[in-house]
């Protein structure tokens, strides 16, 4: 070091080394004196600056982008989700047919005899109530599955997701003439997740099984929902008793617009967005070789604790 | 330390940071005042005050900045200047003659680059020559 | 004494469905019996005689088609009636291949009336 130097570089060294650390730190407000001389210890100094505010800008760059991809991937998740609620609409449409005739012919009947008094047609207000109840139950359904939402996780009960999408799918399953099997091995462990995205990859996996038992017809149009838990794992299989997929297209079921549906009926996004959903919980959602005619789909989820125990 | 004769140059306009002149036609230099320290507010005027001569003049100059008087530049005046619009300017160059001003004239050469031709150099006379040839390849009416 | 009696079966596994098409049916003919789902269907057409058929097409275990087709093997006069929510174009040509008819859901009273007096032969 040059003896020359004096006091002032060897104080410029130190004050530099404070700012560096105060930024390592994560701190980025700190700033290194400055002469004004234009010294050399002066241009460290503005240098040193200089460059902590660059680092400090930089970094707000990043944060910024990185919420902006969160904010597309979220609407991307929801513009899938919206996707499957185009699955679920046919079912529902069939479903609310049900109460709706109800409605209709009960109002009718009551039509028929005005003479009658609220009393008299207790019964039939009764009636009324429930199909209209159900009709409501249906719409909440739907309405709860299109609601968007963060990615957020929390300790959730491995069934729910399962569930849930049984409950959306199952009677429209059933109605359709499509027998539904639920095997649950106890007991399982808790998983940290997304139960409402969760909720969709079975909805697009049942959904994606209803419309290829449809295109079957006979007895035989099963699909089974099972669930177990396997070596600090959860895994899901959602099987169905349909045509199954080409050994030449299996690889390519999980591409983003993928799609084996006529323009205009379906997206092809399901999959491959079910598919990152899976992986964003740090599990794999893969289309197995079964023995069995039929899609096999196999979701696994790892047991692991928020604080990665 | 101005070090730069200005009395042959006609000054075309300024801001309270400096003053900006014609040294040849369509080549402009910004004379910052001396110990300029450049915030983001006195550098967006600056550039608007540039806008606003290019647009009265209607042609796109080269800029010749004397970067030796300014003291300190601050992260944000950087990124306004390294916004400046490719259709008001042909070309930047960046008169650089002390260590200070080098150091800060770096930034735009990487971190803070503008999209528009840049230069630095050590001396007036090599910047203006560099000018000049800029101004012939990327100069000409606006809005051409 | 059972010259006038007059029976009608209705197939549908909604039970709310069920019923109010139970009341309408009921308005013409003597007897109105109900069946939750095909086999249940089947074992009531295996007893007993029918003088219409009402039935959905989409049910758990047998299909509305099937029970289409026993009737014309096994009870070729008897009349059908399909009402339905959800029917493909393939499965309407069918139906309408085995002689029955077809009503859509949502209905009201009074198509439920003009389906039946249609299938009776009105």
């Amino acid at each position: 070091m040059d003896p020359s130097a004096g006091d002032g570089l060897e104080g410029t060294l130190g004050a530099i080394t404070e700012v560096l650390l105060s930024v390592a730190s994560g701190n980025f407000a700190a700033r290194v004196p400055r002469s004004g001389t234009g010294d050399a210890g002066d241009v460290l100094a503005f240098l040193v600056n200089a460059t902590v505010e660059e680092v400090e800008h930089l970094v707000a760059d990043l944060e910024r982008e990185r919420e902006e991809l969160k904010q597309a991937q979220d609407q991307l998740v929801q513009a899938a989700k919206l996707a499957a609620l185009g699955q679920l609409a046919s079912g529902v449409a069939h479903e609310l047919n049900q109460p709706l005739t109800v409605v209709r012919t009960l109002v009718d009947l009551m039509r028929e005899h005005p003479a009658d008094t609220l009393a008299q047609r207790a019964p039939d207000f009764e009636l009324l109530s429930t199909a209209v109840l159900r009709m409501g139950k249906i719409v909440d359904g739907v309405r709860t599955f299109a609601r968007q939402s963060a990615f957020t996780r929390r300790p959730t009960d491995a069934i729910r997701p399962m569930d849930d999408a049984l409950l959306l799918l199952g009677e429209p399953l059933r109605h359709a003439g499509i027998e539904v099997r639920r095997v649950v091995e106890s007991p399982l462990p808790p998983i940290h997740a997304d139960a409402d995205r969760l909720t969709q990859v079975f909805v697009n996996l049942l959904a994606n099984a209803r419309d290829a038992l449809l295109e079957r017809s006979g007895s035989d149009r099963r699909v089974a929902v099972s669930v177990r838990a396997v070596d600090g794992a959860v895994v899901y299989v959602v099987e169905d008793t349909g045509p199954g997929v080409p050994d030449d297209k299996a690889s390519q079921v999980f591409d983003p617009f993928y799609t084996t549906k006529p323009p205009g009926k379906g997206t092809g996004l399901g999959l491959s967005v079910s598919r990152g959903i899976v992986e964003e919980h740090g599990g794999e959602l893969s289309l197995e070789k079964s023995a069995r005619p039929g899609a096999r789909f196999v979701v696994t989820l790892p047991v692991e604790s928020p604080h990665g125990r | 330390m101005a070090g730069v004769d200005t009395s042959a140059w006609t000054r075309v306009g300024g801001t309270a940071a400096g003053g900006y002149y014609e040294v040849e036609p369509d080549i402009l230099v910004a004379v910052p005042l001396d110990g300029y320290q450049q915030t983001e507010d006195s550098a967006r005027r600056s550039l608007d005050e540039f806008y606003r001569i290019v647009r009265e003049r209607g042609s796109r100059p080269a800029l010749i900045v004397l970067v030796d008087a300014v003291q300190s530049q601050d992260a944000a005046s950087r990124r306004v200047w390294a916004g400046i619009d490719p259709a008001l300017c042909a070309g930047y160059s960046l008169v650089c003659g002390t260590l200070l001003a080098r150091a800060i004239g770096s930034f735009f050469v990487g971190l803070n680059r503008p999209h528009l031709p840049l230069g630095m150099f050590e001396t007036f006379a090599e910047a203006l020559a560099w000018a000049r040839q800029t101004q012939q390849e990327h100069g000409g009416p606006l809005g051409g | 004494m059972d010259a006038d009696k007059r029976s009608v079966l209705v197939v549908d596994d909604d039970d709310l469905v069920r019923g109010v098409v139970l009341r309408i049916a009921a308005e013409q003919f003597t007897d109105a019996v109900a069946a939750a789902n095909g086999s249940q269907a089947l074992a009531k057409l295996e007893s007993g005689a029918f003088d219409l058929v009402i039935t959905d097409l989409r049910m758990p275990d047998l299909d509305g088609i099937e029970i289409l087709r026993w009737l014309r093997a096994n009870r070729p006069a008897t009349p059908a009636l399909v009402i339905t929510g959800f029917a493909r174009a393939a499965d309407e040509e069918e139906v309408r291949a085995l002689g029955a008819e077809l009503l859509h859901k949502p209905f009201g009273a009074a198509e439920l009336r003009a389906a039946i007096e249609r299938a009776l032969g009105g």
